[in-house]
């Protein structure tokens, strides 16, 4: 049998589906509208079992006075007799609707406790969480100081190297004097970089871990400096490019050391992505070695200036070749630590975003958990008050039900028809929304006769000024049958 | 195989479903069932023997409360007696009208509830008083037409009026003029007897003869 | 596919219960059963009008008259009341006082203290002037006329079953006072209807021995005969424009419902069945509805003024009849299971209420607001005149004059 079905999984589907009708059926049979009712009936005011009581005896007097004419006075005793009976039942479903009305409102309560105890716990997760955020943040702030200091270093090595290329360049370009100078110069110059690079590291180590918004404030400082000085080099070098006779060629070799400088850049980028912070530090050393250096070449051109202008009578082409060259290449050294610099530049900035973004957002995770400390805190309150402005609530609607019950006459001839109403009623007892008949079952003049109540109703007894009713709050669906 | 234990189980499910659905109403009607069964004991009208059918006649109830009425009301006879009958060789003349053993003395015919129809008991009756009619053409009749308190006024005084027409139609087969008779339909107004029960009403369905001279 | 399907299903089941039970908004049930009319207040008016204003607010079925005893001492009309310290005792408080002939009556609201005052200017009748403050409490408060200030005709039959009967045409206040004869008759006087003027009826007398319409002035007492035709002349109805009268007649064979010219007698034939046709009452100035055994057993129907085919219009109970159209609604009688009572239905609805509970009950005349329903019982024996409310919430018994009471015709509004 079941390869049988499983042969035909079709077939099992539609059972399947068809059951699942029977069980809606059966879920939709149950009267779902006296569900709500009995969610009322929990609070004080029993609505719909005085309605049913009605009903009950209503439908008893209709049956009897469809009996026949001679037997008036057994059907009086009848309908005593079936009063009472029906009165005796009324008191037993009013007392089981009473008894549900009870558990209902335990269960509500218990329900209360229970999302009280989860809110409980969510609020201790929260901060659990908020901890753990808090350490991770911390140990993120001890790898980046980590990492700072591996690529200080790093930057140290590459500015060494660096150094040193440039020192070559200089030698060539320079006369043989000069190179001593130089040298020295540069000896000094490392020695002392060196120097402030390390009190700078401990400066740093200790501002990181003090407090990161001083470091990136001297970031900054540091880095303005460097662009100001940067600035202030590229305008000196134009300018001694520009007193040298071979402007074209120093333009050309410019642009050339730009485009190679942008490649690198780029090639540089995708590389140091991981090292941002590093290339950040690096960048300030450069910055303020590059500040150094160019105050000693400033110097250094100045007398190779000087020293060319008297040697360019005794070396002419030979000597412009080989200034040409080396100019060349220090340009597009230059060139190249510019981009570097405004590389390094950037990284800064973007690093100095995130840590920025990175401390906002723990600002603004602090004031949004202590929003809803506050907001647990008035939520209870306001729960208390709700229960209250609820039975308030409750109260009104049934003034307003009775209201609407008094002035409404049905055309005759209606029974079991229904229609289905939602108003608003603002604070002065009107109906602010108009009145919108959502269902109607009966003849026009049923409807029109259930739109006419409201319309005579008006003004309609005013919620209570006390609570603050919403519009949610005032507004009412009837079931009119 | 397969489809067959699903559509049996189905089968089941369903006719459960509808069993449960269905008890409460049989309880509801047969609860009406038997209230109505009771007042019907001691009803005069047609309702169970006619069922819902909106033209049935009223004859067989009618003819009941007739018998019943007959047994009862030894102070009022209306029917034709024992000398009704259709050979007796009568006088059909005047002096017939008052003389309280002539059939001719019989001046009232009663009818069914809501019916204008003639009883065949009351033919020979109206045949009588036709054949009077026929030897005096001058005479002269009216034949007032009555109700039951039961329904409304206008629509008793038609019910009355055709009660008295179809008298007459009958008497007028016999030879007389049409001229002779008049109809009146007084409706419930004038009844014969108080009282608001099956037996009153009987003797206040009627159409009485009366002759404008005598 | 058929999975996703019924995922899909089974999660709207979910959504609509979830959603219907997180509803905050108040959902409330208003049923018709329900038998609490507008509680109303009515201190004392100096001449005892506030006793004729509450049996006329009660005969509506529309208030709850709280007993005086309720309040103990409310500010005679005049002084200040603070009307809101009883608004859990009433919705409405009424105060007066006479004034030269008349009356001045107070309405206040006890949810908004607002009032209104009404000057009622003196009548001969001084009951009038009380159920004419009535009709001002009742519009506006219901917010549809009233309909206390309005006359009945009725017909009283004395020493019924004897040779000495007595027929009398009478016409008095809506409750049943100040009656005056305007007819009396040895033979049947019968199915008085008003004109839309309210100051003549016509009605069906026997008093030549056989049927005839006349139509007389109920100030004046001049009387003129409409029609006298061989058969029945019986049932009018006067048509709302008050030009023509609706009558059953069966000068032609059985009777047919005819309409008769006023002002020259000339009839026009609306119906020409064979069945008994009668009972027409006017629904508006163009159609009319009647009663009708042409199926077999008296039903209501409807047809043209001009003619043509009729619709029926009732189908429930063996016998439905003699209908009084009054504000879209259709009161009538309706036999069922030997009892005859009267019902009220919408006259384009489908359904009908029935609000009598008597065992014999007829002749439904229905108010000119359509509110109330005069009509025939059986009370000791003999018939009397009820009122009752079309929700049938309230039913008062009018007082009349002796012997047998019947027949009742709402009169139109009043001009005068």
């Amino acid at each position: 049998m079941f390869k049988l079905i499983a042969k035909h999984p079709g077939a099992v589907l539609s059972a399947l589906i068809f059951h699942g009708l029977i069980v809606a059926l059966f879920f939709f049979s149950f009267d779902w509208t006296k569900k709500p009712d009995a969610e009322v009936a929990g609070i004080p005011i029993s609505l719909v079992s005085t309605d049913s009581l009605e009903k009950q005896a209503n439908n008893v007097a209709e049956e009897v006075s469809e009996k026949a004419p001679n037997t008036e006075i057994l059907k009086e005793k009848e309908i005593k007799e079936t009063l009472k009976k029906q009165e005796l039942a009324d008191q037993k479903l009013l007392k089981q609707k009473k008894a549900k009305a009870k558990k209902l409102e335990q269960e509500r309560l218990a329900a209360e406790v229970i999302t009280k105890q989860k809110q409980a716990l969510i609020a201790k997760e929260l901060a659990d969480a908020k901890k753990q955020k808090e350490l991770k943040v911390k140990a993120l702030a001890e790898q980046q100081a980590l990492e700072k200091e591996q690529a200080e270093q790093l930057a140290k090595q590459k500015q060494e190297e660096q150094e040193l290329a440039e020192k070559k360049a200089n030698e060539k370009a320079a006369l043989l004097e000069a190179e001593q100078r130089k040298e020295k110069l540069a000896e000094s110059n490392k020695l002392e970089k060196q120097k402030q690079l390390a009190e700078a590291e401990k400066q740093r180590k200790k501002e990181s871990a003090l407090a990161k918004k001083k470091a990136e404030k001297a970031k900054e400082l540091a880095k303005e400096e460097a662009r100001k000085k940067a600035n202030n080099e590229k305008r000196l070098a134009e300018k001694k490019a520009k007193k040298k006779a071979e402007r074209i060629a120093k333009r050309k070799a410019e642009k050339k050391a730009r485009l190679k400088a942008e490649k690198l850049a780029a090639k540089k980028k995708a590389k140091k992505e991981a090292k941002k912070k590093a290339a950040r530090q690096a960048e300030k050393e450069k910055a303020k070695k590059e500040a150094e250096e160019k105050l000693a070449r400033e110097k250094r051109e100045k007398e190779e200036a000087e020293r060319l202008a008297k040697q360019k009578a005794k070396e002419k082409a030979e000597r412009a070749a080989a200034e040409k060259i080396a100019k060349a290449k220090a340009a597009k050294e230059r060139a190249e630590k510019e981009a570097a610099e405004k590389l390094a530049a950037k990284k800064a900035e973007y690093h100095r975003k995130w840590q920025e973004a990175q401390v906002k957002k723990k600002a603004d995770e602090a004031a949004a958990e202590a929003k809803r400390k506050s907001d647990a805190v008035a939520a209870a309150r306001q729960k208390s008050l709700q229960k209250e402005s609820r039975g308030a609530k409750i109260s009104w609607g049934g003034r307003v039900q009775k209201h609407v019950d008094r002035r409404w006459h049905p055309p005759p001839g209606t029974k079991g028809k229904q229609a289905k109403v939602r108003i608003t009623i603002s604070n002065s007892g009107f109906i602010s929304s108009g009145i919108n008949i959502k269902s109607c079952t009966g003849s026009a003049e049923f409807c029109s006769s259930v739109k006419e109540a409201f319309e005579r109703s008006e003004p309609l007894p005013r919620p209570p000024s006390k609570y603050n009713f919403n519009k949610s709050d005032r507004t009412i669906t009837f079931i009119m049958d | 195989m397969k489809t067959i234990t699903i559509k049996s189980t189905f089968a089941i499910v369903l006719s459960a479903l509808l069993l449960t659905a269905c008890s409460g109403q049989n309880v509801k009607e047969s609860t009406t069932g038997s209230t109505t069964g009771d007042s019907n004991n001691s009803t005069v009208t047609n309702t169970t023997n006619n069922g819902g059918a909106t033209s049935g006649t009223l004859g067989a109830d009618g003819n009941s409360n007739v018998t019943t009425s007959e047994q009862e009301g030894n102070d009022f006879t209306y029917l034709p007696g024992a000398n009704n009958d259709p050979n007796n060789t009568q006088d059909i003349s005047l002096a017939g009208l008052s003389d309280p053993n002539n059939l001719l003395s019989q001046r009232v015919i009663y009818f069914d509830y809501d019916k204008a129809a003639i009883r065949p008991e009351y033919m020979v009756l109206i045949n009588t008083h036709a054949k009077l009619l026929s030897k005096y053409p001058s005479l002269k009749m009216r034949l007032e037409g009555h109700a039951d308190e039961r329904g409304s006024r206008e629509y008793n005084v038609a019910l009355s009026e055709a009660r008295s027409q179809s008298v007459k139609n009958i008497m007028v087969a016999q030879g007389p003029s049409s001229t002779q008779m008049r109809t009146i339909g007084y409706g419930e107004e004038i009844p014969i007897v108080r009282g608001h029960n099956t037996k009153s009403w009987q003797k206040n369905r009627r159409v009485e003869i009366k002759y404008d001279d005598y | 596919m058929t999975n996703t399907f019924i995922y899909k299903f089974l999660l709207s089941i979910l959504l609509f219960i979830s959603s219907a039970s997180a509803m905050a908004e108040l959902e409330l049930r208003i049923s018709k059963t329900s038998d609490d009319g507008i509680p109303i207040y009515l201190a004392n008016i100096p001449g005892g009008a506030n006793g004729i204003i509450e049996a006329d607010l009660k005969r509506s079925g529309r208030f709850t008259v709280i007993p005086r005893n309720k309040i103990n001492e409310i500010p005679t009309y005049g002084k200040t009341l603070n009307a809101g310290a009883y608004s859990s005792i009433a919705d409405y408080i009424v105060r007066g006082k006479p004034l030269s002939g008349g009356l001045e009556v107070e309405l206040t609201s006890t949810s908004d203290n607002a009032k209104t005052i009404y000057k009622i200017s003196s009548n001969n009748n001084t009951r009038r002037i009380a159920h004419q403050a009535a009709d001002k409490i009742y519009e506006k408060i219901t917010r549809e006329k009233g309909a206390f200030d309005t006359r009945l005709a009725y017909v009283t039959v004395t020493n019924k079953t004897s040779d000495n009967r007595m027929f009398r045409l009478y016409v008095s206040d809506s409750d049943g006072h100040s009656p005056k004869a305007i007819l009396s008759s040895r033979l049947p006087v019968m199915s008085p209807a008003w004109s839309p003027d309210a100051n003549q009826l016509a009605y069906v007398s026997f008093e030549e021995n056989s049927s005839a319409i006349y139509v007389q002035n109920i100030f004046t007492g001049k009387k003129r005969k409409i029609s006298a035709r061989d058969g029945i002349n019986g049932a009018p109805a006067w048509s709302p424009d008050g030009k023509r009268l609706a009558m059953s007649l069966s000068v032609n064979g059985s009777p047919d419902i005819y309409t008769a010219n006023i002002s020259n007698g000339q009839i026009t034939r609306v119906t020409t069945s064979s069945a008994i046709d009668t009972e027409p009452t006017w629904s508006g100035t163009n159609s009319l509805v009647f009663t009708s055994n042409r199926g077999g057993s008296p039903q209501l129907y409807r047809i043209a003024a001009s003619g043509g085919s009729a619709q029926r219009l009732t189908f429930d109970g063996k016998y439905n009849s003699a209908a009084d159209i009054a504000n879209k609604k259709l009161a009538f009688v309706r036999g069922n299971r030997g009892a005859f009572n009267i019902a009220i239905k919408s006259l384009n609805g489908s359904g009908a209420d029935i609000l009598s509970n008597g065992q014999l009950d007829e002749s439904p005349t229905l108010s000119p607001n359509g509110a109330m329903v005069a009509y025939t019982t059986l009370k000791n024996g003999d018939n009397t005149l009820a009122v009752v409310s079309d929700n049938a919430e309230a039913r008062q018994f009018l007082t009349s004059p002796v012997g047998d009471v019947r027949e009742p015709a709402w009169s139109p509004y009043l001009n005068q």
